[in-house]
Formats: C-alpha cells, sequence, structure tokens
C-alpha cells in the first residue's frame, strides 16, 4: 500500500496547472524539435494565464470582494452600535436612581412601610405594572412633562395585598440635585367598597 | 387598564405552561427550518435526494430543538414565577436572574465552572432581551419630554393645593 501511494502520490496531489498544459501542447503539437515547442510555448500568452498568482485577483473579483467586505463590516458596526445601546440602556435602567424602575422600587417601599396600607390591603403586598405580551405585568404607566425648568413624572402602577388590590398614583418632581422626590402617593383601591389611601402628601 | 379581567388574573403557576408551549413552538419552527436547510445542504445532489433528505432532517431534529426550548421556557418561567414571589413585585430583575438560574441548572452535569459560565451566558442574554423594550421606553419618554406638558390636575382627594409652594420644591 505504501509503495503504491508513495508511486501516486505526485501525480494525484503535486500536480500543478503548468505541467498539465506543457504536457497537453507537446503531445497536440507533435513536435518535430522539443526546444521550438518549449520557446513557443513560454511566449504564449495562455502561459501566463496558467502561471499567474492563484491569489492576485481581476479587478471585477475585486470590486466584488470590496463590497463583500464593506457589507460585511458594515453589518458588524451596526450590530455592535445596538449591542451598545441596549448595554447602555440596561445600566442605566437598573444602576440609577432616577429611572422608571428604580423609581417603581421607591414608591412600592414606601408603600409597604405604611402601617394604614398594610392593614387595608394585607399582607403581603405585591407591585405589578400594565399586561404586556407573553403574561408579563412589567409595563409601567409613565408621563414625564415639565413645569417650568422642573422635570416631573406621574407614574401608575397595581398593588396587590392579601385581602383588597389598588392602583397606585404618583407624582415626582425632581429636586435641585437632579434626584426625583416623591410629591404625593396614593392608592385608589378597587372593588367595594371604593376608596382612596393616602400614603404620602409633600406639595 | 384596558382589560380589567388580566387585572384580577394572577399570571403565575400557568404562566409557565405558557413559556413552555411557547419555547416549544419556537425551538419546533425554528429548528425545523434550520434542520430542513441542513438536510438539504449535505445530502447527495437531484431535487429528489434533496428534498427527502431535508424532510428527513426537520422530522428528526425539528422536535428535538423545540423539546429543549420548551425545557428552556419553562425553567426561565417556574424561574421568574418563585421570584416575583419571594420579592413581591415584577420588575426586568426577575428575568436576568431567572435566566441565570435556568441556564446554570440545565448546565449542572457539566460541573461548578461550566454552571457559572452558563449562569452568566444566560444572565446577559436576557439583560440584553430585557434592554430592548427600556431602551424603546426611553426613546419614547425623551420624545414625550421635548413637548412641554401643561401639568395635569392633581388628584382632588388631595385637596386644594397651595399654589405658593408649586414652584418651589
Amino acid at each position: 500500500m505504501s509503495f503504491i501511494s508513495r508511486v501516486y502520490q505526485p501525480i494525484a496531489y503535486g500536480k500543478p496547472y503548468k505541467h498539465t498544459y506543457l504536457c497537453y501542447s507537446t503531445k497536440l503539437q507533435s513536435p518535430l524539435d522539443q526546444e521550438n515547442v518549449n520557446e513557443k510555448i513560454r511566449h504564449s500568452s495562455l502561459l501566463k494565464v496558467v502561471e499567474r498568482d492563484p491569489k492576485a485577483l481581476t479587478p471585477i473579483e475585486k470590486v466584488v470582494r470590496g463590497g463583500k467586505d464593506a457589507t460585511y463590516s458594515g453589518v458588524i458596526i451596526v450590530a455592535f452600535g445596538l449591542t451598545a445601546i441596549l448595554i447602555w440602556a440596561f445600566f442605566s435602567e437598573f444602576f440609577s436612581s432616577n429611572s422608571l424602575n428604580s423609581l417603581f422600587t421607591r414608591t412600592l417601599k414606601v408603600i409597604r412601610e405604611d402601617e394604614n396600607v398594610r392593614r387595608v390591603l394585607g399582607e403581603p403586598i405585591r407591585g405589578f405594572g400594565e399586561h404586556t405580551g407573553w403574561n408579563r405585568r412589567r409595563h409601567i404607566d409613565h408621563v414625564p412633562y415639565k413645569v417650568g425648568d422642573s422635570d416631573h413624572m406621574r407614574i401608575e402602577y397595581n398593588v396587590r395585598g392579601q385581602r383588597r388590590m389598588g392602583r397606585v398614583n404618583a407624582d415626582l418632581k425632581k429636586d435641585g440635585r437632579g434626584r426625583y422626590q416623591i410629591r404625593y402617593l396614593l392608592i385608589r383601591l378597587e372593588g367595594i367598597p371604593e376608596g382612596t389611601l393616602i400614603v404620602q402628601d409633600s406639595r | 387598564m384596558d382589560d380589567i379581567e388580566s387585572l384580577y388574573r394572577e399570571p403565575c403557576p400557568w404562566r409557565i405552561v405558557d413559556d413552555a408551549g411557547g419555547g416549544f413552538a419556537i425551538g419546533a419552527i425554528g429548528g425545523g427550518i434550520f434542520s430542513f436547510y441542513k438536510g438539504i445542504r449535505f445530502s447527495s445532489p437531484g431535487f429528489k435526494s434533496r428534498a427527502w433528505s431535508g424532510v428527513q432532517a426537520l422530522k428528526a431534529r425539528g422536535p428535538v430543538y423545540g423539546g429543549n426550548f420548551a425545557v428552556w421556557g419553562g425553567l426561565f418561567s417556574t424561574m421568574d414565577c418563585c421570584l416575583m414571589s419571594l420579592r413581591g413585585k415584577e420588575d426586568p430583575w426577575n428575568s436576568v436572574v431567572a435566566g441565570a438560574t435556568a441556564s446554570g441548572m440545565l448546565a449542572l452535569r457539566t460541573g461548578m465552572v461550566g454552571m457559572i459560565g452558563a449562569a452568566i451566558g444566560g444572565a446577559i442574554i436576557l439583560g440584553l432581551i430585557e434592554s430592548i423594550p427600556i431602551a424603546m421606553t426611553r426613546y419614547q419618554a425623551t420624545q414625550q419630554r421635548e413637548m412641554t406638558f401643561q401639568q395635569a390636575p392633581d388628584p382632588s382627594i388631595l385637596g386644594k393645593q397651595d399654589v405658593s409652594t408649586l414652584h418651589r420644591h
């Protein structure tokens, strides 16, 4: 086996185009003079084609490759940009005290610590937003607005206790240091009897 | 609050089944398309043979992908519900932590290091997914803030507001 492969390997694997071409042309021309034939081949244009560097590109191929490279790098850059935006959104939402999520957390904490609310709603008190797709209740209704130069925000979400549930209305205003402070915080109770619990009113 | 029914319905135990089913649908459809393509790609030439091979691959692999996704979705949703119940609120942190726990649990057999790696990967993916609505909401909020709103009246139950304190805060 090793003998056979040693014999056939150069033919099977190590045969460049140039060599093929030479064999072919010598056969065709039925040469009288081998040197003459070789001379002819050396000056023919075909030989140049055969001998050209396989890595070199024609202008059309260059254009095609350039277009491909530009498209791919564009896609990669856009993807990186989108990922960066998402990462920025993530960090600014979760590690900032003025984000919607932290306003939700802060107001819910105030509500949970209120004795009256705990008595009326019943513990444990759970907070959640609006229904969105896939049975998630994450969306918190909010309206940012301005009075003069100061930023305000109104948020609404739901709370549910052991006994009753209600809808939280909160108005927040940015103080001098740019941090939202609660202006008022109240819970409108759902169901009967109707009622409103005023948790905080610091207007 | 357009749908009053949905407010009273607790989503949580049933959501696990929903998510497992949704995961199966996504996995079966996406994985089916993927394996159909793979079957076509790696078959012997000829239209008939390629089509047959694609269908065979789809039949063999599509439901498997569906099952994998269903397991992931069910586990993730279970974790999400547990966290919601424990923390008493629904927010994106639940998802992120649930994603980390779910993928960590699925990598249980690879050992501690593999589990931690899978958990971090799951957390990153879920964090990115959760960031999409956040980014959209923030973009809308910035656009909304540009328009100066008239202050809506405060709820009347709070009583008349002392006008002198309005701009002082």
